[in-house]
């Protein structure tokens, strides 16, 4: 009886306390991996939107004989009347003409390519006179394309960033109307697209040279064969969050105040960082920045279709090496 | 004791999932000088060091304090630059009034504009260079002219 009797005696409460112990052990070992394997499969995600973007510009190429331009009509670059700004302020940008390569035709069907998609049309304030050359002709409310590019579309977002994806509808950076959708990706484009001196509007059409031109631009008409640094070696699409501090992030479907597309130039993931504060990591320091949140570095797809993850570390000159379709260079990334 | 083991075990292991490492870049040269205008101290003027030719790292930037002295550092929050050569570009913004921009305000939606001429504040026209070596400790002053004579 006694035998019996130890046989069912229960568990004392230190040994309840290393079961207990030991179970939290293997939670705090897991939890971590878990939360690896998430960033992982959203840094995929990620990589694969770029990718299906890099190749329905390929498709777009091969059914115009040009890429898209970065965007057309910039109303808010400066230019005088006479001067380099387009006559027709659309404020468009070029991923509207994307939408049909990406699955998107019935988003495109409500799009009017002649009317405006954003109403800035002067400087952002002050002496930024704006585009003086150009009219709007109706309004983005009345067009109905304000409401197209306040449509979230998937391939825009990378699951890797969780910030605001909704600019302010009002303002220089806004529709007029609409809160616009903000992008992930966007076309590689210079910061000097911005127009902001004197006839600087059309900067890629009028100003750049072959030493000096990215792949996309306002107006830009780039064909594969004008990528003499090879397409292997050229920046074709880059990354940003969509979290700005000086400007801000460009929506899929419209340009406002300089929202140009993605220059690598200046670095990447240069988050921006109050004076006597901490750098807010995922809040770009500038807009028109190449940024992203997965560690390290930021996506970028190459002409060729390729997606490269470049470190944060590669030098500013070998970036705009890379970003300059024709300057002659070709600089390895490592 | 059984217990104790137990947390101690518990503590332990939890020091050693929170770990991880930072590399750090060596070979930076401390930059840092002084800038006029015409002979004057400039306070608030930014300095901007840009990498050319195959000179590493990501440049810098640096913004004069009252005595017009600069430091440089990079886009990371290092500071020093990699030897090498670079352009520079001196820029000051000021409000119509003179004043000015604060700390913390964003230059794109700024009222303040260049008061300095694009030989000096402009990335592609700038005649400003600097040909930094491993072992500089020049003081990198520019005495800036503004007037026209």
């Amino acid at each position: 009886m006694p035998a019996a009797r130890s046989r069912f005696r229960g568990f004392t409460l230190i040994e309840l306390l290393v079961v207990i112990a030991i179970i939290a052990i293997l939670i705090g070992l897991l939890l971590p991996a878990v939360q690896k394997v998430r960033e992982a499969a959203a840094r995929m995600s990620c990589t694969n939107k770029l990718k299906q973007l890099a190749l329905a510009c390929h498709n777009y190429e091969n059914a115009n004989g040009k890429l898209p331009p970065a965007g057309k009509g910039y109303g808010w670059c400066s230019s005088t009347a006479g001067g380099t700004g387009d006559t027709n302020i659309l404020n468009m940008s070029g991923w509207v003409l994307v939408l049909p390569y990406i699955e998107q035709n019935a988003l495109y069907a409500k799009v009017n390519l002649n009317a405006p998609f954003g109403d800035q049309n002067t400087g952002y304030c002050c002496s930024y006179a704006g585009n003086a050359n150009g009219t709007l002709s109706g309004s983005s409310s009345s067009s109905g394309n304000a409401a197209v590019v306040a449509t979230p579309v998937s391939t825009f977002v990378c699951p890797s960033d969780n910030g605001p994806r909704t600019e302010s509808a009002g303002g220089a950076y806004g529709t007029g109307v609409a809160n616009g959708q903000l992008s992930n990706y966007d076309f590689i484009t210079s910061q000097s697209d911005s127009g902001l001196g004197a006839n600087g509007c059309n900067y890629w059409l009028k100003s750049a040279t072959t030493s000096t031109r990215y792949m996309f631009g306002e107006n830009s008409n780039t064909k594969f064969t004008d990528v003499t640094d090879g397409t292997s070696n050229t920046f074709m699409l880059g990354e940003q969050t969509v979290l700005t501090s000086n400007g801000e992030s460009n929506p899929w479907g419209y340009r406002g105040w300089v929202m140009t597309g993605v220059d690598p130039a200046p670095g990447i993931n240069v988050w921006y960082t109050p004076s006597g504060g901490t750098p807010q990591v995922g809040n770009l320091n500038s807009w028109g920045q190449a940024g992203s949140l997965h560690t390290g570095g930021c996506n970028f797809a190459m002409g060729d279709g390729s997606i490269r993850f470049v470190k944060a570390s590669t030098s500013t000159t070998t970036l705009s090496q890379t970003a300059r379709m024709s300057d002659g260079s070709v600089p390895t990334l490592d | 004791m059984n217990r104790l083991f137990g947390a101690g075990l518990l503590v332990g292991l939890l020091a050693v999932l929170g770990c991880g490492g930072s590399k750090d870049e060596g070979g930076l040269v401390p930059v840092a000088g002084n800038i006029k205008v015409d002979g004057e101290t400039a306070p608030n003027a930014v300095v901007k060091y840009i990498p050319q030719g195959n000179t590493g790292g990501h440049g810098g930037t640096g913004t004069t304090d009252s005595t017009g002295r600069y430091e440089i550092t990079s886009p990371y929050g290092k500071k020093g630059l990699p030897p090498g050569q670079y352009k520079v570009t001196i820029s000051r913004r000021l409000n119509p009034d003179g004043s000015p921009p604060g700390p913390n305000e964003m230059p794109i939606e700024s009222n303040a504009r260049e008061t300095l001429p694009v030989k000096y504040a402009d990335q592609e026209k700038t005649e400003l260079k600097v040909d930094l070596s491993a072992d500089d400790k020049r003081s990198f002053d520019f005495d800036l002219k503004v007037k026209k004579k």
